[in-house]
């Protein structure tokens, strides 16, 4: 852990804190963030009690991006977990089975990978309705490929390894050798993957969400993002708070997740 | 006459590639008795190291019988074979890629005794971190805080966990330092000895090779070439190729370099996939004839328990001389 | 006057040192012998003198070639030094045709580089010259590729052929066939041969002096014959006892003598003798006082109790 750098620090601090304001959304802003606490478009520090102002509709800024938080990282991680889950599956089978289960998973694979995530996801929505279940559902179907190629790839060389011999040759079974040989020795390019999963995944909700195919029951910071695109002249700030709230998550995401993958080596530190 | 310990009979593997099935074994017998340590010789590509794998049954034989303590292991399940596995084990090349990096070296010693379910394990454990020398706090240490002697320690105290019959050791110094190659080579020594155990030991250092073993079997493109005992094969040496292996040893002294008479076998190892018709060594063989490009050498019996294969040994006649061109025997 | 003289050189990589104090020579039509295990700085060595350093070494003292001092020690050297490596498969490109890699450093017209290139690989006893400059690496077998980098090393009209660990990923029967040709063109071309190896067999059959390195330092410098029957360094001797015998009747399975420990971290080195905690002749000032080389005869050893 002394290994984690400034930009380790940074990022887990950020998405720590990020988490707490998810949980926290409630108590610090009860009611409906929907509702209209004062005049509309008052600037950023204009009124200390609203610090980010507030929209078009005198809805709190504020009060928005907190409770967005909480679709944002539910739909981010759910999402990440969900794709991950499948990506290790489909890639360990492949990559430990080889063979002819190899060659069918991985045209699955090499299929669904050349449909576009995001057109993909965005046709899911539309047949499936919008909801938090179906963004979760579809952003996981649409970003599992990355992780089951890298997956097969490092299966597939430690399957060559003499450490696989060598545990065959004591008898072990394949699920020991694949769950606790092989996959541990893969989860540094794994978590590198998930925080890369989670921040994408937070980017597609957010652009489901700004084409208005988010769940219209929960705020989220895309739907914000789209309710200040017409005000980009005259209050660019109803655009820009929550398009730096996605930002900042995205970015820490992604430091903590390199972070993680140096801490978690013995080969290091 | 007993049953030997290991008996191969006809074993045969080939491998799918590019270019066509590659012959890596063709056609071995071969037998171990209890106790005894038999050498594998030969360059790479000549198939010992896949013939290990087939006797630890980590690939299945083409065609062919290996019996081992009595049972014939290659139609067996791998749960039926599961209680032999204990009894045959193996210690690999390169300790770096057969030991787990993220496994600590109790973790992975004891790794065998787990999967076996073996009661006492930390202090068996403990044991075999003696008996291979290294001190017990390593126990905590992953491999890669260890030197590479002290892993090949680690490579050999999980092979002998389960107090194996029989133990494969596949080129076990080669990626060894030259100052600590001696120390594991005295472990193995040590271990065949206060175990009785058998070894089948695969290398290209004929001089690890005769100091360790009773037996010498030479391979040759997929086919054992020459069956020796350790007495006749260092002076009787008698297929050309055997001859050329010792010829290639490189000298101990300056002095002795200079002594020796040149004699450096030309050309390469055939291709496993198209192997030469006749004799596979006639590409490369000083006193190849032509029936030799054409019929595949018989087994030549020079003595009770040494043979080779080649047209130019006559039977039971003891050390061959096959006239200029080989190295002074 | 030597072909190439080294002086007190050192090369650090941030807080280990792998070279410590280097000094040697090697003489117009000689064959040095480097003879270290992993760590010993042989390689290290080896590089300085190509210039093929990373950017991550700190460098002191000289190295003269011909006279000249080489101040460079990340440059490629530009005539009279060649270098063959252990791994030919990824010491060749392999996208690159082999005649065009042999060839590539002379910048040839196009018209002459066939030629040029087949008689190269014409040099170093290839079959068949004119067909595999039109072949790939991979189409190649070990030695035969081993003999391409050769051919690269010779096509620059070297006097200095180093030659680290030529044979280590080698066959026996090959090996032989290499340690034969770099004789022989040792003898024909008029090279002069730094021989890198962890190999004392391979030192036996090749080498007319030989450097004994252990840790970064050089423990023993001696003529072959010298070092095999008379060795005065214990690592030296350690190093000579500890190989199966094999030229005589040995009892089989007879203990082989040891050489206890491992190899000493060197960031930073040990005080004192690097050899000292693996020596049984080691003592209280060995661990203190690093030894100096001094002559024996015409043998240089660096140890207090030799």
């Amino acid at each position: 852990m002394r290994r984690l750098g400034l930009g380790g620090w940074v990022g887990l601090s950020l998405v720590l804190a990020f988490v707490l304001i998810a949980i926290a959304a409630p108590w610090l802003y009860p009611g409906d963030p929907q509702d209209r606490v004062g005049r509309a478009l008052i600037w950023p520090f204009e009124d200390p009690a609203l610090p980010f102002g507030t929209d078009r509709l005198g809805r709190d800024l504020a009060a928005g991006i907190a409770h967005g938080t909480r679709v944002s990282l539910l739909v981010g991680f759910a999402a990440a977990a969900a794709a991950i889950t499948i990506g290790v599956v489909v890639g360990s089978l492949a990559g430990y089975l080889g063979g002819l289960i190899d060659d069918a998973l991985m045209r699955l694979t090499d299929t669904v990978q050349t449909i576009p995530g995001f057109v993909l996801a965005l046709a899911l929505v539309a047949v499936l309705g919008a909801g938090v279940g179906t963004v979760i559902l579809a952003i996981a179907v649409s970003s599992w490929t990355g992780t089951a190629r890298i997956v097969r790839a490092e299966v597939s060389s430690w399957r060559e390894r003499d450490l696989v011999l060598a545990c065959r040759a004591m008898g072990m079974g394949h699920g020991e050798i694949l769950f606790r040989q092989i996959l541990p020795n893969i989860a540094a390019p794994v978590i590198v993957l998930a925080s890369v999963v989670v921040a994408v995944a937070i980017l597609v909700e957010s652009a489901l969400s700004f084409l208005g195919f988010g769940d219209p029951s929960l705020i989220s910071w895309g739907a914000m993002v789209a309710e200040g695109r017409g005000l980009l002249r005259r209050a660019w700030y109803v655009a820009a708070v929550p398009g730096a709230a996605i930002v900042v998550v995205v970015v820490a995401i992604s430091l903590a997740g390199d972070a993680l993958t140096r801490a978690l080596d013995p080969r290091r530190g | 006459m007993p049953e030997p310990l290991l008996r191969l009979q006809g074993v045969k593997k080939s491998y799918p590639s590019p270019a066509g099935p590659v012959q890596a074994v063709r056609g071995v017998d071969l037998t171990l008795e209890a106790g005894e340590r038999l050498a594998l010789v030969g360059e790479s590509g000549c198939g010992k190291s896949s013939l290990a794998r087939l006797i630890l049954r980590l690939a299945d034989v083409d065609a062919g019988e290996i019996w081992f303590e009595g049972v014939n292991i290659i139609q067996m399940s791998d749960r039926a074979l599961r209680p032999f596995r204990p009894r045959l084990q193996m210690v690999f090349q390169d300790p770096v890629a057969a030991l787990n990096p993220r496994r600590t070296v109790f973790q992975a010693i004891e790794d065998p005794l787990r999967v076996h379910q073996r009661p006492d394990r930390a202090a068996t454990v403990a044991r075999l971190l003696a008996e291979v020398g290294l001190e017990a706090g390593l126990g905590q240490r992953y491999p890669h805080e260890l030197s590479g002697g002290q892993k090949q320690r680690v490579g050999l105290a999980r092979a002998l966990a389960l107090d194996p019959a029989l133990l494969i050791a596949d080129e076990p110094v080669s990626a060894l330092d030259v100052s600590v190659r001696a120390q594991v080579i005295n472990l193995l020594g040590a271990a065949c000895r206060n175990r009785g155990l058998s070894l089948l030991f695969i290398g290209h250092d004929l001089a690890v090779v005769r100091h360790l073993a009773d037996r010498i079997a030479v391979m040759h493109l997929g086919e054992i070439v020459e069956l020796a005992p350790r007495a006749r094969f260092w002076t009787g040496a008698a297929h050309p190729y055997a001859q050329a292996l010792l010829a290639a040893v490189p000298a101990t002294t300056p002095a002795e370099a200079a002594a020796k008479t040149p004699f450096v076998l030309q050309g390469d190892l055939p291709s496993a996939v198209a192997p030469p018709a006749g004799c596979s060594f006639h590409t490369r063989c000083p006193h190849a004839e032509p029936r030799c490009r054409t019929i595949p050498p018989p087994i030549v019996q020079l003595a009770a328990d040494h043979w080779a294969r080649c047209h130019l040994l006559t039977p039971g006649a003891g050390t061959p001389s096959l006239g200029s061109g080989g190295p002074a025997p | 006057m030597s072909l190439l003289q080294i002086d007190q050189l050192s090369v650090r990589f941030g807080a280990t040192m792998a070279l410590d104090s280097l000094s040697l020579a090697i003489a117009a039509g000689e064959t040095l012998a480097l003879v270290g295990e992993s760590g010993s700085g042989k390689s290290t060595a080896a590089l300085a003198i190509a210039g093929l350093l990373s950017h991550q070494a700190t460098v002191t003292g000289t190295i003269r070639f011909d006279g000249q001092a080489l101040t460079d020690w990340r440059g490629v050297r530009q005539g009279g030094i060649a270098m063959v490596f252990q791994d030919a498969m990824s010491a060749l490109n392999p996208v690159h045709r082999i005649g065009a890699q042999v060839v590539e450093a002379l910048r040839l017209p196009r018209a002459e580089q066939r030629v040029a290139a087949a008689r190269f690989l014409d040099q170093v006893g290839l079959p068949q010259p004119e067909r595999l400059v039109d072949a790939y690496p991979h189409e190649l077998s070990g030695g035969m590729r081993q003999r391409v980098g050769i051919a690269i090393a010779v096509a620059q009209n070297p006097r200095l052929l180093i030659a680290d660990e030529p044979t280590t990923a080698l066959d026996v029967t090959i090996q032989a066939q290499i340690l034969a040709l770099l004789r022989d063109l040792k003898a024909r071309l008029g090279l002069s041969l730094l021989l890198v190896t962890h190999d004392l067999g391979v030192v036996a059959e090749t080498a007319d002096r030989v450097a004994v390195l252990y840790a970064g330092c050089l423990m023993e410098l001696a003529p072959a014959a010298a070092l095999f029957t008379s060795p005065h360094h214990p690592y030296t001797q350690g190093l000579l006892e500890a190989r199966p015998p094999f030229g005589t009747q040995a009892p089989m399975l007879a203990e082989l003598v040891e050489i206890p420990g491992q190899l000493p971290r060197l960031d930073p080195p040990p005080a004192g003798c690097r050899f000292a905690a693996r020596c049984d002749r080691a003592d209280q000032r060995c661990r203190a006082e690093q030894p100096v080389l001094r002559p024996i005869a015409d043998t240089l050893v660096a140890c207090h109790h030799a």
